[in-house]
């Protein structure tokens, strides 16, 4: 199979290492909203509905604006926006935010084709507007060096923001005692209570974290990976993330290694595109990849459990 | 309360019955000519490229006779192709007969026509593309288009503009729908001895999978580069535009017109593109309608190619500007040839009877894995 070589070949390429790294930016914002929702205990099934309505508004916005900065501004203001139906329905009125959850992805993708549709008269994309996007930043001086430069230089801007994003969710949630009130509210919201901790603040307070964690995602894929908003374009990425949080359990080292396998496994099937494999066993290869790392963690856990070395949640 | 509910529902019991009764008689327009009615069922339009084609073609017709009357049906705005949703809405146009021809396309929706077409015998259909086709419906006009030509076409212009020698396309799922678009295609590379890259995504909206999928096929040298992957082209264009010497070829409209305007990087990337003319079968088929001679094409199936115009490539400014003379002059031959039927090329789902063995050997002829 000299196929296989060839693939494999173009694999160990700094090429490769730059499309991991495209294709993982949306799984991080994605994964770090789920995650910071679920550290104060709420569940943030949402993450795919919000970043679908942030990416159009993100592409509406700029058109409205004519700037990119204008388009994340609006695009973070729908997130926010989402994140407080969500607050609304689950804190005041006592839904489960899992409910809510299924409720807004269930019609958020209507809803936005409708709104699409409103805007600018087509339901398939925005091709009609001009929306000015982010662009790429090559780093001065560090450009030149070789290698490095080429690994660490020319991203997407949102990109550097989503490095910068994920070291300061980790310093705010491990370093800060703000992020440990958060997690005592996720590990036990009555005990939390009992130690004079505003519960629903801190929930409430994660949840706009993790509506703007989505609407970066969704803003990154339309206004900066693409430029265009398309029926669809999310294609599960919100739901990747949350898949990533599932293996991550509450470790930040363990989502953000979940998040680059899937980005991982995302470039290798695009490797494959176009090979001798079928497309159809290509294409499921980033799913079967999550599967994967759900079941281990479940086997791990289980045999942990058994061992006794931790208690039964 | 009691009284405004009677009143309520007897006057939409009236309402009712008037509306019954009226649809009853032939309509006339008031130069006393016969009105024909028109109904188009679609899922939704505005989908910037299938469906609104077909919008196209039936507001063309509208404007070009008085005495045609055409009405669109937005059946299935969520695209869940669900069997009661269609029947319920095929029932409504076709039970009392108010319509002289209803229209529907598309591989996904197109049996519900066909069932349509069974339940109500006397009624006349166009299916404006057709893919599986029931020959037993002898009150549907199937159309299909000779995509095979298309890809042909395609496929020579991609031939004389590479100057890398490997040119590539990307087809949204490997299914022989798609793949008759790249029939030709594959056949007239092969024969010029240019190399050819096949990406099939497996999706039609994951954009950033279509610029993921073309970036590789460029690092394989593709500089030509076809989109044949509904929104999912629209990542196909935005990876093109990144590379100065990469042209893209776009589809089913002519998408250098769509992004001129609004995003001129993208418009600037596609030489051309490759047209499916939907709104002309419509338009032609409702001329027939008006001639009184659609009965006669009922039970048909046709297959509108280069000739009849159903199939073509966009000739824009832009095209004009950046192709030369020559080849220009070589893709108008090659045009010619095709619908003289001086070519004959290779079909892989029209004519093609044994797909499973002898279309992957066709494709992969000249193909760069």
């Amino acid at each position: 199979m000299s196929g296989l070589s060839q693939i494999l070949a173009s694999m160990v390429s700094l090429k490769f290492v730059a499309q991991i790294i495209r294709m993982s930016t949306g799984l991080f914002f994605a994964a770090t909203a789920s995650f910071v929702a679920a550290s104060t205990g709420v569940g943030n099934i949402a993450i795919e509905s919000i970043m679908t309505m942030s990416a159009l508004f993100g592409v509406l916005g700029s058109y409205w604006t004519q700037s990119a900065i204008g388009g994340l501004v609006i695009g973070i203001a729908c997130g926010i926006l989402m994140a407080a139906i969500i607050a609304f329905f689950s804190m005041r009125l006592g839904a489960s935010p899992i409910l809510v959850g299924i409720a807004l992805n269930t019609f958020a993708g209507s809803l936005a084709t409708f709104f699409l549709y409103q805007f600018t008269g087509s339901k398939g994309s925005s091709a009609s507007l001009r929306t000015p996007g982010f662009g790429s930043w090559d780093i001065p001086v560090i450009k030149d060096i070789p290698v490095l430069g080429e690994i660490l230089s020319g991203h997407y801007v949102l990109t550097y923001v989503c490095v910068a994003v994920v070291i300061l969710l980790y310093i705010l949630i491990f370093k800060t005692p703000l992020g440990m009130r958060m997690r005592a509210c996720g590990l036990n919201a009555d005990a939390a209570k009992t130690a004079g901790i505003n519960v629903d603040r801190l929930r409430l307070l994660s949840l706009i974290l993790s509506g703007i964690l989505s609407a970066l995602g969704g803003v990154f894929i339309a206004l900066n990976y693409i430029n265009l908003y398309s029926s669809g374009m999310i294609s599960g990425q919100g739901w990747m993330g949350i898949a990533a949080n599932g293996i991550a359990q509450g470790n930040y080292l363990s989502l953000i290694l979940a998040v680059l396998a899937f980005g991982l496994f995302k470039a290798v099937a695009v490797v494959f595109v176009g090979t001798e494999f079928p497309s159809e066993l290509i294409g499921s290869i980033p799913y079967i990849a999550v599967f994967v790392g759900i079941a281990l963690i479940s086997v791990i856990n289980y045999y942990r459990v058994k061992k006794g070395n931790v208690a039964e949640k | 309360m009691k009284k405004l509910l009677t009143i309520v529902l007897a006057a939409l019991m009236v309402l009712t019955l008037a509306g019954c009764g009226s649809k009853e008689a032939e309509v006339e327009n008031n130069e006393g000519e016969k009105v024909f009615k028109v109904a188009m069922l679609v899922p939704k339009i505005g989908d910037q490229s299938y469906f609104d084609t077909m919008e196209k073609g039936r507001k063309t017709a509208d404007a070009k006779y008085d005495n045609v009357e055409t009405v669109l049906f937005e059946v299935d705005p969520a695209g869940s192709a669900d069997e009661a949703l269609w029947t319920a809405a095929y029932d409504e146009v076709c039970e009392d007969g108010a319509y002289d021809l209803i229209i529907s396309a598309n591989n996904t929706y197109e049996g519900f026509l066909y069932a349509a077409a069974h339940r109500y015998p006397d009624q006349m259909f166009l299916n404006a593309d057709a893919s599986t086709i029931d020959e037993t419906a002898t009150n549907v006009l199937s159309t299909q288009f000779g995509l095979d030509d298309l890809g042909y076409v395609v496929g020579a212009l991609s031939a004389a503009l590479t100057k890398t020698g490997v040119v590539g396309v990307v087809v949204g799922m490997d299914i022989p729908a798609m793949n008759q678009f790249i029939s030709g295609y594959c056949q007239v590379l092969t024969a010029k001895d240019v190399k050819y890259v096949i990406s099939y995504p497996g999706s039609f909206t994951d954009t950033a999978l279509g610029k993921e999928v073309t970036e590789k096929m460029i690092e394989k040298e593709a500089d030509v580069i076809w989109q044949v992957a509904g929104g999912l082209g629209n990542g196909v264009i935005e990876a093109c535009s990144g590379h100065d010497d990469v042209w893209c070829v776009g589809v089913d409209q002519d998408q250098y017109v769509q992004f001129e305007e609004s995003n001129p990087e993208w418009a600037a990337t596609i030489v051309t593109s490759a047209l499916k003319n939907t709104d002309i079968v419509i338009e032609t088929v409702i001329d027939w309608l008006v001639a009184g001679t659609l009965a006669e094409h009922m039970g048909e199936t046709k297959v509108w190619g280069i000739a009849d115009n159903g199939v073509g490539i966009a000739e824009n400014d832009y095209y004009l500007a950046n192709v030369s003379d020559e080849i220009r002059a070589d893709i108008a031959a090659t045009l010619k040839a095709v619908a003289d039927g001086e070519v004959e090329v290779y079909d892989c789902f029209l004519g093609e009877t044994d797909y499973e063995n002898n279309w992957p050997t066709h494709r992969d002829a000249n193909i760069v894995k």
